[in-house]
């Protein structure tokens, strides 16, 4: 699907109830202030789910969303999407407090106490409120650096039980919905119906491929200083259509690992009916990798993304690799070159012991249609390119640069140096397809 | 991410401007009404307040004897519905009084001492007064607040509007055919926040206040 029809439907799911809720009382007109604090408290209450709903959407892994945005861009949006709920909700708890309170004559303290005391499925609605408050908060950029990616991801699942507690007072005390059986139903379906698409997405589908393909580890091989390459067998693989690229959420089913699942990316296209995943050892569980026996069953989730050959359309492609980004940039080389494209890569590590996938990407080099460069910004005693990839680099390196496309893909500082670079050299933004090692 | 903004900018710039609009907008005018009008005095919203407390006050005591009179005289539901109707009007008293001492004066809490005559009367009679209240005193009383803009007095004077207007409905159905409330029918909710009275057994909001189910009270 297109990304204006996905555009289109989530203004479709804002307009929508906006148009119910205008039309079932009039909702602006012939009130006064409190019972207008309390038509925008329902209004603001009612888009809050639908945001919240678009978050699990988003986060659903569905495919045909995925394939239209992108893994990336798609966490992106949750990102955001996230603290636009948050805001609704404010509006909406506050709304709710001013004007039950003018209502009834209370003060606002007495008024939340009365929420509290009083009203049915309100603590619980509260207590919603609350955890999605702190979710969001764990999100903001500089508290989220400061927790252990596992810790961030267990709060996100408070999330979920936030919208189920804030359920039922949506039924009990929502005028629209209290007045309305029809609109009720429709209401209770849309909920269950993003619940079920997440759930079919993050738990269901996982374990039916597992089932399904029967993955396992078949073999560890070291690569480079820190990192290893694991291949996976799996039966049948063809129905699945990997591409070189594209990442998977792996979990190894052996003691010390299922508890966890991390994603990797496609360094090899898919044949032979195996995977490989290259990966670096940089924190708890990829230093664990080297400990993996062979035959331990493996689940996986995905495919994922949009970072394949398929995004290239013109003759010449760029390539630029920082690090352990090279991996699935040396997938999609042999994409390009299968397609008859003229493929430049730029790869970027420290020193000579860091490069990984060298000899492999050496000899398909020998394809003249391919040209490799590798630059070492830590490494006095290397003959070839030296330092960062800067400007001047690019330049003498890929003088026609403006007619490449330009698959990237390294550290985020890196990415967004370069991004920069190559807009400046003349490439356009949407010929700058990019992968980002974080979520 | 722009468009986020741009979405979240038009939403408060609406929510904003209907709550301006909503504060600035002159006051509608008061339903003209023929009827008592001699009787009424308006003075300032306190002295309103304190009139109508009195009013609701002498209402409750009145409802309370009313309702004895009709248990004695065998019209059980006319009983129940004055004993809801005294409820409500015990619920506006508590709201009116509060109001007057938020805005600095002290509620004085005097009832007139009832008269009663045979139900019928006192059903009679009760139409008159509730119609009285809800046509032509809490109408001015609302319209003299809104000028004062006195909104603690607000939201008092209209929800016991909205109720009194419903309790003459139901002494009127009740003249109908009083033979027939011989026999327990219905029973009758509070609204505790504004009073409002229903015989809709599965009332889940109020219609004047917005106040949940949990709110009202069952007379029996
Ligand atoms: C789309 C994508 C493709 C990737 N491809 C590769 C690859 O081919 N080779 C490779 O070596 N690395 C790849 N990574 C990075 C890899 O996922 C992380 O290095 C790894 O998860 C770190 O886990 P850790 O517990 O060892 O390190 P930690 O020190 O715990 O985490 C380091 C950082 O990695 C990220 N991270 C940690 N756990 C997870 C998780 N469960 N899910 C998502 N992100 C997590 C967080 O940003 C965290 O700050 C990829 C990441 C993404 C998002
Ligand atoms: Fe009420």
């Amino acid at each position: 699907m297109a990304r204006w029809t996905f555009a289109a439907l989530y203004a479709a799911s804002l307009v929508v109830p906006a148009a119910i809720w205008n039309h079932n009382h009039a909702a602006l007109t012939g009130l006064d202030s409190a019972g207008l604090k309390l038509a925008w408290c329902r209004l603001a209450g009612l888009w809050a789910v639908i945001v919240v709903l678009w978050q699990l959407l988003f986060v659903s892994r569905a495919r045909t969303m995925e394939q239209t945005f992108g893994f990336d861009r798609l966490t992106r949006f949750h990102h955001y999407n996230g603290f636009f709920a948050v805001l609704l909700l404010l509006f909406h708890g506050s709304l709710a407090i001013m004007g039950h309170a003018a209502k009834a004559d209370l003060t606002n303290m007495e008024q939340i106490t009365d929420f509290w005391k009083i009203w049915k499925y309100m603590q619980a609605a509260i207590s919603g409120q609350v955890l999605f408050l702190t979710v969001t908060l764990f999100s903001i950029g500089i508290i989220r650096r400061r927790l252990s990616y596992e810790a961030w991801h267990w709060s996100h699942l408070a999330g979920y039980l936030a919208l189920a507690l804030a359920f039922w007072h949506q039924i009990f005390h929502g005028r629209d919905l209290v007045d309305n059986a029809g609109q009720r139903y429709a209401w209770i379906a849309i909920q269950l119906a993003a619940v079920a698409v997440l759930i079919w997405g993050r738990a269901v589908l996982p374990v039916l491929r597992s089932f399904r393909y029967r993955f396992r580890v078949e073999k560890l091989v070291k690569e480079a200083d820190d990192i290893n390459s694991v291949y996976i067998t799996a039966e049948g693989l063809d129905s699945l259509a990997p591409r070189g690229g594209q990442f998977v959420m792996v979990r190894f089913l052996a003691k010390g690992f299922w508890s966890q699942s991390h994603p990797f990316s496609l360094s090899m296209p898919p044949r032979n009916n195996t995977l490989r995943l290259t990966i670096k050892s940089i924190g708890d569980f990829t230093a664990k990798i080297p400990g993996l026996v062979p035959g331990t069953r493996v689940m996986i989730d995905g495919p994922h993304g949009i970072f394949t050959a398929r995004r290239a359309t013109g003759k010449k492609v760029l390539l630029i690799a920082g690090g352990i980004g090279i991996t699935p940039l040396r997938a999609i080389v042999e994409e390009l070159l299968a397609d008859k494209r003229q493929v430049t890569l730029l790869y970027n590590a420290r020193n000579e012991k860091s490069l990984a996938l060298r000899q492999e990407l050496e000899s398909l080099a020998a394809n003249p249609d391919f040209r490799l460069v590798l630059i070492l910004s830590h490494d006095e005693t290397w003959a070839g390119e030296k330092g960062k990839l800067d400007e001047e680099k690019i330049a003498r390196l890929v003088s026609d640069v403006a007619e490449h496309e330009v698959f990237l893909c390294g550290p985020p500082p890196m990415m967004a140096a370069t991004r920069k670079t190559l807009e400046k050299l003349g490439v356009k933004p949407e010929k700058i397809f990019t992968e980002e090692f974080a979520l | 991410m722009k468009k986020l903004v741009l979405c979240v900018s038009l939403f408060l710039g609406i929510a904003g401007m209907t709550i301006a609009q909503d504060q600035t907008a002159p006051a509608e005018p008061a339903k003209e009404t023929a009827v008592q009008t001699e009787e009424l005095k308006i003075g300032t919203t306190v002295e309103n307040l304190q009139a109508a407390l009195t009013g609701e006050l002498s209402a409750k005591e009145r409802y309370l004897a009313f309702s004895a009179k009709a248990d004695e005289e065998g019209y059980l539901q006319v009983g129940r519905l004055f004993r809801a109707t005294a409820r409500s009007e015990e619920v506006h008293a508590g709201r009116l009084a509060k109001s007057i001492e938020k805005m600095g004066g002290t509620p004085v809490m005097d009832a007139q001492k009832p008269e009663v005559a045979t139900t019928r009367e006192n059903l009679e009679a009760a139409v008159k007064g509730e119609s009285y209240e809800n046509t032509t005193m809490y109408p001015a009383f609302i319209k003299k607040a809104e000028e004062e803009k006195a909104e603690a007095a607000l939201y008092p004077f209209k929800g016991a509007m909205a109720a009194e207007e419903g309790h003459a409905r139901f002494y009127s159905e009740a003249l109908k055919d009083l033979e027939a409330t011989k026999q327990l029918g219905v029973e009758y909710l509070v609204c505790l926040t504004c009073g409002y009275t229903t015989d809709d057994a599965a009332i889940q909001k109020c219609p004047v206040c917005e106040a949940p189910r949990e709110k009202f009270e069952t007379v029996k």
